[in-house]
């Protein structure tokens, strides 16, 4: 009896640590498609014609393992523009980024961030729940098993950043002014 | 034996002297005439072999989607492929029959078994066309596996056998232009990069839209036609520098490198990574084939900028080898009109003026009175100074 229950109690054991290592796997496999579609983004967004620089700055604010997949687009080019990949460690080095990342970690910092970037044509990405309802223009959702691309053209026209038709076929389309707007 | 007289050999001496400058620059001008009905041949067959590439191209977007499709259930992604599908397959037929044709008027005896054989192929597709719509009718339990597989292979088969078609077909290109013949190649290496991105693409479609793991014998697969790819891109950038392609198209190249190796990047964990792949995926194939699309049109936007430099190029040898013709033609005319210029002269300056002192002193003899000379009596010359001395002998007899 005890040996069939200490069996048991291994096998749960063992089923939970398989699981979690295949939860796990699928969370890094979601980073690197996440990271993957950063380019996309880059690709299909068009910037201001007076922000346009040779380089294309994607910056991550916070501390994430996920630039590290960012860096694999590091040297690369988008649109024949060079791509750098670089943390941003406060407000005044967000700005002059074109695309910047908002880990979870910057959840509380955000409110404050979106109103130091208003009117910036900075790109905001985040895997932040609700970030598209809180002002940011493009998250990394979840809908079922699967990625869900959240866009809020709103908040990328008051920035002046023009999305093409090409990326609006990968995206779910979401309306939400500016927090602040309402006000 | 009577000696030629000086008018005789002074027209032979010029006229032989205008026949061989006139020799020499119309060899030149039959070389460049040459080489210009060559560069002409090269250019009409630079846009044929556009017209084959982009024709290869087509059958491979449609290949990733016949594939994909039918291994796909929803109804939503089922619509979405089939309004692809057809779509691809009218550019597909538009593009391949348009070749084939005028690869066909070219008439070039060693092409006859591969254009023979890419007929047939491509009417087999067309038969597979027909059961792969047939399939989509049924529920995918029902769809017979093997029928995807035959699409797979016969449509690379196709694609294969046009590379190697568009290739006998510049070999007769390839002692022109040493420039045209590395573009060529270039083009030929990104033909290979393109088909074999595909067949990756594909591949990854089917898993994505079966949500199944890839067997051991497809991971090989996939590391495989990843492997030809990235070779294909290390070989195509150094045949774009050697081929004086890389001004023009290092933008749009690494733009399309990029892009490549971030959606490999996307599903290497997943599919190229032994035992990693991890389900259900966190993307479907529909998404998966907007964004292999996507990634396809930076190799097509690197292909035309290719295609565009070639053409230009083409176009450039074949103004040169006009104003090689022009050039020549203008020498030729300045040449003989020299030698015109020179027996006119000779005749009017030197000839005629002896001619009427011959005269002069015949009459002279004859005891007639005679000028001498009349309007070369002032030249200052050898005819001049022979007038003034006969007019000196005149004045003391």
């Amino acid at each position: 009896m005890r040996l069939s229950l200490g069996l048991a109690l291994l096998m749960l054991v063992a089923g939970f640590t398989v699981s979690a290592r295949a939860q796990e796997a699928l969370q890094l496999h979601e980073q690197e498609i996440e990271a993957g579609l950063i380019y996309n983004f880059l690709k299909y967004i068009t910037w201001p014609s007076e922000t346009s620089r040779a380089d294309v700055a994607v910056c991550v604010y916070g501390e994430d393992s996920f630039i590290n997949y960012l860096q694999l687009m590091a040297g690369r080019t988008v649109n024949q523009r060079r791509i750098t990949v670089r943390s941003a460690r406060d407000f005044p080095a967000a700005e002059s980024c074109d695309l910047l990342f908002i880990n979870t970690s910057g959840k509380d910092q955000w409110p404050q961030m979106m109103r130091f970037l208003r009117g910036k044509p900075v790109l905001t990405v985040s895997t932040i729940d609700g970030f598209t309802d809180k002002g940011g223009m493009i998250e990394f959702g979840r809908k079922g098993s699967r990625i869900q691309v959240l866009l809020n053209v709103d908040a990328a026209q008051a920035a002046r950043l023009h999305v093409e038709d090409r990326l609006l076929k990968l995206v779910t389309v979401t309306h939400a002014p500016l927090p602040d707007e309402g006000r | 034996m009577r000696q030629p007289s000086l008018r005789l050999t002074l027209t032979l001496a010029i006229g032989s002297l205008a026949l061989l400058a006139a020799l020499l620059v119309l060899r030149d001008m039959y070389v460049g005439w040459q080489r210009l009905e060559r560069v002409e041949a090269l250019r009409e067959a630079t846009l044929l072999g556009d017209g084959l590439f982009d024709a290869t191209e087509k059958i491979s977007v449609e290949r990733d989607i016949g594939y994909s499709i039918l291994h796909a259930s929803g109804k939503d992604i089922v619509g979405d492929l089939s309004r692809r599908l057809l779509q691809s397959r009218r550019d597909t037929d538009q593009l391949f029959r348009d070749s084939m044709g005028s690869l066909s008027a070219y008439g070039m005896a060693d092409l006859n078994m591969k254009l023979k054989k890419a007929e047939e192929q491509f009417a087999s597709l067309q038969d597979l066309r027909g059961k792969i719509d047939a399939a989509m009718a049924l529920p995918i339990a029902q769809r017979d596996r093997a029928l995807s597989q035959r699409w797979f292979k016969d449509s690379t088969a196709l694609i294969m056998n046009l590379q190697e078609l568009w290739m006998d077909f510049a070999r007769h290109y390839t002692d022109i232009d040493v420039f045209m013949t590395l573009r060529m190649r270039f083009k030929h290496i990104l033909g290979i990069i393109m088909d074999y991105s595909g067949r990756q693409r594909s591949l990854i479609g089917r898993l994505f839209a079966e949500n199944v793991d890839p067997t051991p014998e497809e991971q090989a697969d996939l590391l495989r036609w990843a492997g030809v790819a990235e070779n294909g891109w290390v070989i195509g950038g150094t045949l774009a520098d050697q081929g004086g392609l890389a001004p023009g198209i290092t933008p749009y190249f690494n733009d399309a490198l990029s892009h490549y190796f971030t959606i490999h990047d996307m599903v290497q964990g997943i599919f190229y990574v032994p035992g990693a792949a991890t389900r259900p995926y966190p993307i479907s194939v529909e998404f998966w084939l907007d964004l292999a699309t996507q990634a396809n049109d930076s190799l097509s936007a690197l292909k035309d900028a290719a295609m565009t430099q070639s053409r230009d190029y083409a176009e450039k040898l074949e103004m040169q080898a006009r104003l090689f013709l022009l050039y020549h033609a203008v020498l030729l005319f300045v040449a003989l009109s020299l030698c015109l210029y020179a027996l006119r002269t000779v005749r009017r300056r030197v000839l005629h003026p002896l001619r009427d002192l011959a005269d002069a002193l015949a009459d002279a003899a004859e005891g007639k009175p005679v000028t001498f000379i009349s309007a070369d009596g002032n030249r200052n010359d050898e005819i001049g100074a022979l007038a003034r001395a006969l007019r000196a002998l005149q004045r003391k007899t």
